[in-house]
């Protein structure tokens, strides 16, 4: 976390979606169709 | 740790969650409002979540992997991070309003969203000992980003900048040797099933493939998790050490439960392709990506690292 906080490193997020939308989410992971990571916010 | 429970408490707080009830697929997870809040049991901290990422991991949690006995129902999700909302008795160093991160793994229970609840839900119980401290202008979602993915990257990828010649680290030649062995030998193995028949030699054994594991790894490093197509594959290798006719035996790899696969079969001519096809067959990456691979188990030192 360090890293991300002196600008090093950058975590790839593709899509933040609410709680209400996470099963897409998981579709989406599980359908490969995402490069980076899916994140939810509850 | 207890769930709190409607007899526990007279006012007992729901919030939402994403459940799952049975392993299935999609429709087996629902989004709920009626989900009990956690309360802090000793050594444990309540966090409201703020982000919670998905991984690969919860397709294999949503479908059911073998081996794992998951305790349905359960909130999915094993990346999170949040806000500390009430610390149990027990806790040091760790007060509410606390910016944190959760360590997925709990050492007692197993991974969270698997084998307790995880974060895909407003609220999470959390051990103290799994709460790493988020610095200041790292996002909650860039920090529910980190745990699983960065834990599991390729040891060689350790953040390289830009443009930034790199030396291998002293054994790394000697891990990704090992790395190649293994997924060599295991290959191996299941090359005897993909053809249907095995060329023995004197003693009965495979050839080929025996001739490959001698100087590789002894068997014993391998597992057997289930499933026909893979017990079958892997019956003429296990003969006689407890695999045939019976329950194949669990074994492990440094630590780590492994699996066999069975190769897939390949044109004539075409190089044989050794990615993991997560689609076709989810024991591969599990055993592959996870465990052996040569990508690095998650820990709390590798994230806190500075």
């Amino acid at each position: 976390m360090a890293l991300i906080q002196a600008g090093k490193m950058k975590p790839v997020i593709d899509k933040v979606l609410p709680l209400e939308e996470a099963r897409q989410g998981l579709r989406l992971i599980r359908d490969r169709e995402v490069m980076g990571k899916v994140v939810v916010a509850p | 740790m207890e769930r709190l429970s409607v007899e526990d408490s007279a006012v007992t707080k729901t919030m939402k969650a994403l459940v799952l009830r049975r392993h299935g697929d999609l429709q087996d997870l629902e989004v709920v409002t009626d989900y009990p809040v956690p309360s802090a049991a000793e050594g444990h901290v309540v966090i409201r979540v703020r982000a919670s990422s998905f991984n690969y991991h919860d397709v294999f949690t949503m479908r059911g992997m073998p081996g794992i006995k998951v305790p349905l129902p359960v909130v999915v999700g094993l990346d999170m991070a949040g806000e500390i909302v009430e610390v149990g008795n027990g806790v040091a160093g760790w007060k509410v309003g606390d910016r944190v991160l959760v360590n997925p793994l709990n050492k007692k229970k197993g991974l969270m969203g698997e084998m307790l609840d995880g974060g895909m839900a407003e609220y999470c119980l959390v051990s103290a000992d799994q709460l790493v401290a988020m610095p200041e202008g790292v996002t909650f979602a860039e920090a529910a980003a980190l745990p699983v993915a960065y834990g599991n990257r390729p040891p060689h990828a350790d953040h390289p900048q830009h443009g930034e010649e790199r030396r291998p680290r002293a054994g790394a030649r000697r891990e990704r040797r090992r790395r190649h062995r293994l997924r060599d030998s295991c290959q191996a193995f299941g090359r005897g099933g993909d053809r249907g028949g095995v060329e023995r030699g004197q003693d009965g054994a495979p050839q080929g493939a025996r001739r490959r594991r001698d100087h590789q790894l002894p068997e014993s490093r391998f597992l057997e998790v289930g499933g026909g197509e893979i017990r079958q594959a892997a019956a003429p290798f296990l003969r006689g050490r407890g695999g045939r006719g019976g329950e194949f035996q669990r074994r492990r790899h440094l630590g780590a439960v492994v699996a066999l696969h069975q190769a897939r079969r390949q044109a004539p001519g075409v190089r044989r392709d050794r990615r993991p096809r997560p689609k076709e067959d989810l024991r591969y990456i599990w055993t592959f990506e996870i465990n052996i691979v040569g990508l690095q188990q998650f820990s709390t030192t590798t994230t806190s690292r500075t």
